[in-house]
């Protein structure tokens, strides 16, 4: 079925600004991609490059091993859900979802089954007679889902569909998509900004700034692993603390001190990102540490959120709600060394020590 | 309290000043000339419905009724299919020009008709439909064709761009996203240029008195104006009759077609 495959794909608009710049992916056949980074950085040009919609400036893209660089969007073989939906509003779900097919020509007798068929999937059968202003957001994008897999397409492309849900409903309908990826095992490729939906849903996540890829892993590969400074900050539910430091003498200089010892070479300065739920906290010295003081407790009910002043930085760090810390407190901060990441302070690239 | 009564006469005058002649209109369209000429305000002694099967028999109005009803129908239907395509393209493909020729066709609605009546009559009798339905047909759609792509251009522009790109992963060429998606969706727009266009239509007299000679051919409007000018006296009642005849159609073409200027049919379209 459907495999997907990106070779140096990139993107200039007329005005010269470089959307994408050589894009390199090879998605496999049932996989689930999910292409995340901040809003402008290309995320939804590289998507809808793949849709057909947005002229490639150079290389190829493939879908089920054909070339389709040039092929209208009508003759890949993909189906996509939008943001706004984009359901047609003069037409019923029904309607809606009979459109593709009909358009392609399909029996009515085949078109009849899928659209029952996919109804009875989303749980929309009682939807189906309706127009789209008389339904509610996440039964609009049921309705665009649907949309999507009555065409039986090679590839299912995502553009932020859950964007516009409320936190509740957006959480209930990732754990949706994720049963529909494992029931059709279908290729589906899926755009947000939001990296826990990128997380949670995607078997690989791309993760991109500024048109260009960071990195290419498994979600928990970029937990663990991040590649740049960017993906250390952007992946992970607290954000990293990252700081300028130094690794001299088997010592790792951070912030007011050693925060920790290490083996290896002397690397000179880099930076160092520790994550808040890495962060090892005590109320005595004892070995590597830096002092701070707890400035701010956010209280979540299963951990607390700190902000630890060190020096004249702030520094975040979880702890669980029965740790009885307190504002103001004296604290010693120390880390692990295995979970400190290392970068180059010139390129930002990982460094491993 | 007091606001509200001030607002309730104020509008009942400005109503008795609109419905005033249209009620004075059909009422002495039911009475004798002489009645007309002598007693202009009174109701009929007993309505004379039949001025207006005279109107047909004597009058040859079936003829002009058919007439205007073809070349307005004509020139709506004409004026439709040319002004939503151009302003299709004008709104939603990408060409180069395409400002400067929408620019072109909005600065026709600054022009007077008066200002090409006399070059449009020559040319006309060059290509020779002088005195034929097209001699009105076809300066009429190309005279509204400013106003109608500029509503319909503006109406374009607030469809979402994502409908457009779903129809196309759907499968739909440029022509199928107009037909299948386009088209049905600015109805409200098609509205409003029928109501206002064929009204115009139907009451233009300039034109079809200088381009049709030919009495077989006249419109309703051209026939009432060589009614009215008869050196024989004018039968008032015909007259009378005659111009109800005319105002009918488009109040009840208004009345139809008015709710559905203003229905917001993309509602649903996108978010919210």
């Amino acid at each position: 079925m459907g495999k997907v495959t990106l070779e140096s794909v990139r993107k200039v608009y007329p005005s010269g600004f470089e959307a994408v710049s050589r894009f390199d992916l090879d998605v496999a056949d049932s996989e689930f991609i999910v292409l995340v980074g901040p809003s402008g950085c290309g995320k939804s040009t590289t998507l809808r490059m793949i849709a057909g919609l947005e002229p490639v400036t150079e290389g190829r893209i493939q879908i089920a091993g054909r070339d389709v660089t040039n092929v209208h969007p009508k003759d890949r073989d993909v189906a996509m859900v939008f943001q706004s939906y984009a359901l047609y509003p003069h037409m019923n779900a029904r309607a809606n979802m009979e459109f593709g097919l009909k358009i392609r020509k399909t029996p009515k007798d085949e078109i009849a089954r899928r659209v029952s068929e996919a109804a009875a999937l989303l749980g929309i059968v009682d939807l189906l007679d309706k127009k789209p202003a008389t339904m509610s957001g996440g039964q609009r994008q049921r309705v665009a889902l649907g949309r999507a897999i009555v065409r039986e397409p090679q590839v299912f492309l995502f553009d932020e569909p859950l964007s516009n849900l409320d936190a509740k409903l957006r959480s209930k309908m990732r754990v949706e998509l994720k049963r529909l990826h494992q029931r059709l095992r279908a290729t589906m490729i899926y755009v947000t900004h939001d990296q826990v939906e990128a997380m949670t849903l995607g078997d690989r996540i791309v993760i991109m700034s500024d048109g260009k890829v960071e990195q290419i892993a498994t979600p928990m590969e970029a937990y663990l692993k991040p590649a740049s400074v960017f993906v250390a900050g952007f992946i992970g539910r607290n954000k990293m603390n990252i700081f300028p430091g130094s690794v001299d003498g088997g010592s790792v200089r951070w912030l007011a001190g050693e925060i920790a010892k290490v083996e290896g070479p002397d690397r000179g300065n880099l930076v160092i990102g520790l994550r808040p739920e890495n962060v090892r906290l005590s109320r005595e010295q004892s070995g590597s540490g830096v002092n701070g003081t707890i400035d701010v407790i956010e209280e979540l009910g299963d951990e607390l959120v700190l902000s630890i002043l060190v020096g004249t930085e702030l520094i975040a760090a979880s702890a669980p709600a029965s740790s009885g810390f307190y504002r103001g407190e004296e604290i010693f901060i120390s880390a692990d060394p295995a979970h400190l990441h290392f970068f180059d302070s010139g390129t930002t690239k990982r460094l491993e020590l | 309290m007091k606001r509200s009564a001030l607002r309730i006469s104020f509008l009942s005058i400005l109503a008795t000043i609109m419905f005033g002649p249209l009620l004075w209109l059909f009422v002495s369209s039911l009475k004798t000339s002489d009645e007309i000429r002598e007693k202009p305000f009174a109701l009929p002694e007993t309505p004379r419905f039949e001025n207006y099967s005279n109107a047909f028999e004597q009058g040859n109005f079936d003829r002009y009724v058919f007439n205007s009803v073809l070349v307005t129908g004509a020139s709506v239907l004409g004026l439709i299919v040319v002004s939503s395509l151009a302003a299709f393209a004008l709104s939603r493909l990408e060409f180069r020009g395409k400002n400067f020729l929408l620019l072109l066709f909005l600065v026709g609605m600054v022009i007077p008709t008066q200002t090409y009546l006399l070059p449009l009559f020559h040319e006309l009798r060059i290509i020779g439909l002088f005195d034929t339905y097209f001699a009105l047909i076809l300066p009429y759609i190309a005279f509204e064709l400013p106003f109608a792509i500029y509503i319909m251009h503006a109406f374009f522009l607030s469809l979402p761009k994502d409908l457009e790109d779903s129809a196309r992963i759907d499968g739909c060429s440029t022509l199928g996203i107009y037909f299948h998606i386009m088209l049905p969706l600015i109805k409200p727009a098609i509205a409003t240029v029928i109501i206002v266009t064929s009204l115009s239509f139907w009451n233009e007299f300039l034109l079809a008195s200088w381009y049709i000679n030919d009495e077989d051919l006249a419109t309703l409007p051209r026939a009432l104006s060589s009614f009215a000018t008869r050196r024989h006296g004018v039968d008032y009642s015909l007259l009378l009759a005659g111009v109800s005849i005319l105002t009918l159609p488009m109040l009840v073409l208004y009345l139809v077609f008015q709710r559905h200027i203003i229905s917001g049919l993309t509602a649903g379209a996108v978010k919210g």
